[in-house]
């Protein structure tokens, strides 16, 4: 089939999506010149790794479901060790670190995150038995490694700043991006705990008052945030402690 | 006047004319399918690197290590593409996850052919420096470097016909910006991160 000038130009246009640039010398198919889109999976499809990034909402609704509970937190340990080792890898080659000690960063990183955690834990559940909001320990736990986990993959994304200029400038520029990149995850990883704290305790409460439009009254949000902020507090304190006793990246 | 069109091509052309359409539909395909595509533009890329390196081979007074040009870009590769997928899903762009994997797996496949058909140019500027016009080439560099060009160039393409906002825009350039610059300080310093033969 020839389209003429006016077929062409009346192609629909999806909201967003354009049509692609084909070649000229070719005889393309109508369905070939229309606007290209991606067509969205439903929520239930995208997994867990998508969740982590994108939506907490989502995860949120992971954490209450108990049949899905261990495999998220099972899912989100997998992810922040391997993102926490592949920042390793790429931040240790770019300080010029050898094949022993490459596999020594790989290793002590992750497991420094996850001894942070362990530590931080009873801190935590202490706080909110304190400020009556008790959170049961499957419920925090997994809310502070899925908040650990998209700090890490966010840090793993970074990876190629420290890579390119701990080669340009190991004295200054270096240093300061491998510094930089754990601030900007750890400053995700916290506001990822706030919103994952507040996300449940609305959701607890609209299936107790079997109200979808219930909000949480003000006295309970501020408890609800001294909670969120002492746990990012803790987590910060242990995991600094971790990363600097210990030296992954020496 | 009537035109004799040609038709539409089948298979790997038509993956190669048209990326961004066939990243949605590649990645709706098991994974293997990207992988598969990967694999075999990183086999072409690979067979044009040797090619150059054996046609360097013949003149070492250039001082180019010969492989270490493919071996920069690699490393590139490996470190900037799982920015680029954390950063799109972060950012929330219109491309699903297993979209962008398979738009690398274009690219990668797009930069295959491309170095793929710079071997007939290198032979040719190889008896050029056989004769005694006392030209050289340094052809192991020439390589990574297009095959880099041709998988920003799909990867930008795909991005923008898929989600044209600005953000995507950014992540795009972003990406480029950070493929170059890995390559060239990694091709600069002659890293050992990768060991190659």
């Amino acid at each position: 089939m020839v389209l003429s000038e006016a077929q062409l130009t009346a192609a629909p246009m999806t909201l967003g999506a354009r049509p692609e640039p084909v070649s000229p010398f070719v005889l393309w198919s109508a369905e070939d010149l229309l606007p290209v889109e991606d067509i969205a999976l439903a929520e239930e499809d995208r997994g867990l790794f998508v969740h982590l990034l994108q939506d907490p909402d989502a995860l949120v609704k992971r954490m209450l479901d108990p049949t899905r509970i261990q495999s998220t937190l099972l899912g989100s340990l997998l992810v922040m060790v391997s993102s926490m080792s592949v920042f390793a890898l790429a931040a240790g080659s770019g300080i010029g670190l050898d094949a022993p000690g490459l596999f020594r960063a790989t290793a002590l990183l992750p497991l420094n995150t996850l001894l942070a955690v362990a530590a931080a834990l009873g801190p935590a559940y202490a706080t909110s038995i304190l400020v009556a909001a008790r959170m049961p320990m499957a419920r925090l736990v997994t809310a502070m490694t899925s908040a650990l986990a998209a700090g890490s993959v966010i840090l793993a994304a970074l990876s190629p700043l420290p890579y390119v200029l701990l080669e340009l400038d190991p004295v200054w520029a270096g240093p300061l991006s491998l510094v930089g990149s754990f601030a900007a995850a750890a400053m995700l990883s916290g506001i990822r705990v706030r919103r994952t704290l507040m996300a449940m305790a609305v959701a607890v409460r609209r299936a107790s008052l079997d109200d979808p439009a219930v909000e949480l009254p003000d006295e309970v949000a501020h408890r609800v945030g001294i909670l969120a902020r002492m746990t990012m507090v803790v987590l910060a304190f242990t995991v600094s402690l971790s990363f600097w006793a210990f030296d992954a990246l020496v | 006047m009537h035109v004799h069109t040609h038709p539409a091509p089948r298979g790997l052309l038509r993956a190669l004319d048209r990326p961004a359409r066939e990243a949605v539909e590649l990645g709706h395909r098991p994974l293997r399918a990207s992988v598969a595509y990967a694999a075999a533009g990183l086999g072409l890329v690979t067979l044009a690197s040797v090619v150059a390196a054996l046609l360097d081979a013949g003149q070492p007074s250039l001082g180019v290590p010969r492989l270490d040009a493919l071996r920069a870009g690699l490393e590139s590769i490996a470190i900037v593409s799982p920015a680029l997928l954390i950063a799109s899903l972060y950012l929330g762009l219109r491309m699903a996850l297993r979209t962008i994997i398979a738009g690398l797996a274009l690219g990668l496949l797009t930069g295959g052919f491309v170095a793929a058909s710079l071997i007939p140019l290198m032979a040719f500027l190889s008896l050029v420096e056989r004769t005694d016009a006392g030209l050289q080439f340094a052809m192991s560099p020439l390589v990574p470097t297009v095959a880099l060009i041709s998988i920003s160039v799909v990867v930008l393409r795909i991005m923008s016909t898929l989600d044209p906002s600005r953000t995507s825009m950014w992540v795009g350039r972003l990406f480029v910006v950070l493929v170059f610059s890995v390559f060239a300080f990694r091709f600069l310093s002659h890293s050992t991160f990768f060991v190659l033969p």
